[in-house]
């Protein structure tokens, strides 16, 4: 066994989230589906509370199960909603996340008022409070980020298909429903795994920033992956790190600032460049 | 008899929402023959198309390509969507499009190794854009962006090849490179239908044409169905100008 002491295991579980969330924000921000990993964020807090309610534990498989249940509701409450009354998705998304969140806060309230209810400190759910983490907790979430991410590299030509050209994808035999739903497994998965952490509204950024940062870099999905991986995994260590060294600094809203600090030096060097090759090329003519 | 067709519809109806899109088309497409689909917007050409490819479900009728079932010969029918339908901005490079089109010939755990690489550069190298093997697809202009599309196709090996709207939105070089290839296969006894818009070059390119409005106006042979009457009835809710056919934009 490794001799860490509690604060490096903190930092290698953010950094492995943060290499975790920042592989599936390329997914889903390549789905066009940035807008529903954030509704599904919040979806979940409902089925987290219920399945703590019924266990009495905060145990990650009773709350993946719950958190499960209640993303794939929402997820079909705004496809149903989208059929059948002509709104648009991001409006339908909206109102699934609003109510499934409000739900959420106002089942996490009656879990507060039970016996030993404050003591579980069920509301760092939306908060986050990776200090706080068990040990047991941080290695599973070290162990599963490393299998999520290898799964996807391993894939990758599946992956790039279905994201590219899902009609095509299907006429070269690859079955998108399957795909849909181990997509869909994967990012409830990242987000129950990250939400102890970091919390539910932080993971939602977490699953946006990173890839809206590396679209500025990349030609290829392999680099698109990797570097928003690597935004997420750096992001990670200097917020923990930052936060770690007192003044009572919330590491996840640490992680987060720190992630679209890196959104923003993407997007003016990739402004400044394009700006660049234009006087370049003047200078040519 | 269907040894000789490459596709039999008949009696197709596709709807959406309960709104009829494409209605009773029945016809037999012969192997070997160059095919365009012409009419106005909003006809169904599209959604024709891909209700063939099983990409959108089909109310009534039956499809078969080859006498058989889509499911039985998918393998041999090759696809290049409409320019509109994809993603431009998405991450992938020009030689990883190409290498998509061969995707079905791996397991799933299987790479892409050199002799795939080595058949994508060589389509490549078919539609011209041999320079542009890993160059994002972002990068290229409108006609480039189709003939990788269309190297995509090729490397498919394909005796059905299906397109939509090749031609829209691309330079006079790419279109003349695109008929050139799509001759070239016709030549090697593949079956090929195009979704087409411009009117004024239908006599030149195919030699069979479906006209369709929602239903099927007309299909044949073009010398005998491109007629002033066929096009007039296919366009009745847009002014053109019989005996004068022009470019449908």
């Amino acid at each position: 066994m490794l001799m860490l002491s509690n604060i490096h295991w903190v930092l290698l579980c953010t950094i492995a989230l943060g290499a975790l969330s920042g592989t599936v924000s390329a997914l889903t921000y390549w789905k066009n589906q940035s807008l529903m990993s954030d509704a599904l964020s919040h979806a979940v807090l409902p089925g987290v509370v219920i399945s703590y309610m019924l266990s009495g534990i905060k145990q990650t498989t009773f709350m993946f199960i719950g958190a499960a249940i209640s993303a794939l509701l929402a997820s079909y409450f705004i496809t149903a909603i989208t059929k059948h009354s002509k709104l648009k998705a991001d409006t339908a998304m909206g109102i699934v996340l609003a109510t499934f969140f409000s739900l959420g806060l106002v089942l996490l309230t009656v879990v507060n008022n039970m016996p030993n209810g404050q003591q579980s400190g069920i509301s760092s759910f939306i908060y986050g409070q990776a200090a706080t983490l068990l040990k047991q907790d941080m290695q599973l979430t070290i162990m599963l980020a490393i299998i999520v991410i290898s799964l996807i590299l391993f894939s990758l030509k599946q992956w790039r298909l279905f994201l590219f050209d899902p009609h095509y994808a299907r006429l070269q035999g690859l079955n998108v429903n399957r795909f849909e739903r181990l997509y869909l497994f994967i990012v409830v998965l990242t987000i129950v795994i990250g939400i102890k952490a970091v919390g539910i509204i932080l993971m939602a950024a977490l699953l946006i920033i990173p890839a809206a940062a590396s679209k500025y870099w990349s030609t290829t999905l392999a680099q698109t992956i990797m570097l928003s991986s690597l935004i997420g995994a750096s992001s990670s260590a200097i917020g923990t790190w930052i936060s770690t060294q007192g003044h009572f600094i919330p590491t996840g809203p640490m992680i987060v600032i720190m992630a679209s600090s890196m959104f923003t030096l993407s997007l003016i060097s990739a402004k400044c460049k394009a700006w660049l090759s234009r006087i370049n090329l003047k200078g040519l003519s | 008899m269907t040894i000789l067709s490459a596709l039999t519809v008949n009696e197709l109806k596709i709807a959406y929402e309960q709104k009829t899109i494409v209605n009773n088309v029945s016809l037999t497409i012969p192997k070997g023959s160059i095919t365009a689909i012409v009419g106005p917007n909003g006809a169904g050409k599209s959604t024709f198309v891909k209700g063939l490819l099983n990409l959108v479900p089909i109310q009534q009728g039956e499809i078969k390509f080859f006498g058989q079932s889509y499911q039985a010969v998918k393998e041999r029918i090759g696809y290049v969507p409409q320019r509109a339908d994809i993603d431009w901005d998405f991450p992938v490079s020009v030689i990883e499009v190409v290498l998509m089109g061969l995707h079905k010939t791996l397991k799933w755990y299987q790479r892409f190794n050199s002799q795939h690489h080595h058949v994508a550069r060589s389509a490549l190298e078919q539609v011209g854009m041999e320079a542009y093997i890993n160059q994002h697809i972002k990068q290229l202009s409108g006609g480039q962006q189709q003939r990788v599309f269309l190297a995509r196709a090729l490397v498919e090996q394909a005796d059905l090849y299906i397109l939509d709207e090749p031609l829209v939105g691309i330079d006079k070089v790419t279109e003349k490179i695109i008929i050139q290839q799509l001759h070239l296969l016709k030549e090697a006894g593949k079956t090929i239908l195009v979704v087409h818009h411009d009117l004024n070059t239908i006599k030149q390119y195919f030699d069979h044409v479906i006209l369709l409005n929602q239903e099927l106006i007309a299909y044949g042979e073009v010398e005998t169905t491109f007629t002033p009457h066929n096009l007039k009835h296919t366009f009745k809710d847009t002014h053109v100008i019989v005996g004068e056919p022009y470019a449908h934009a």
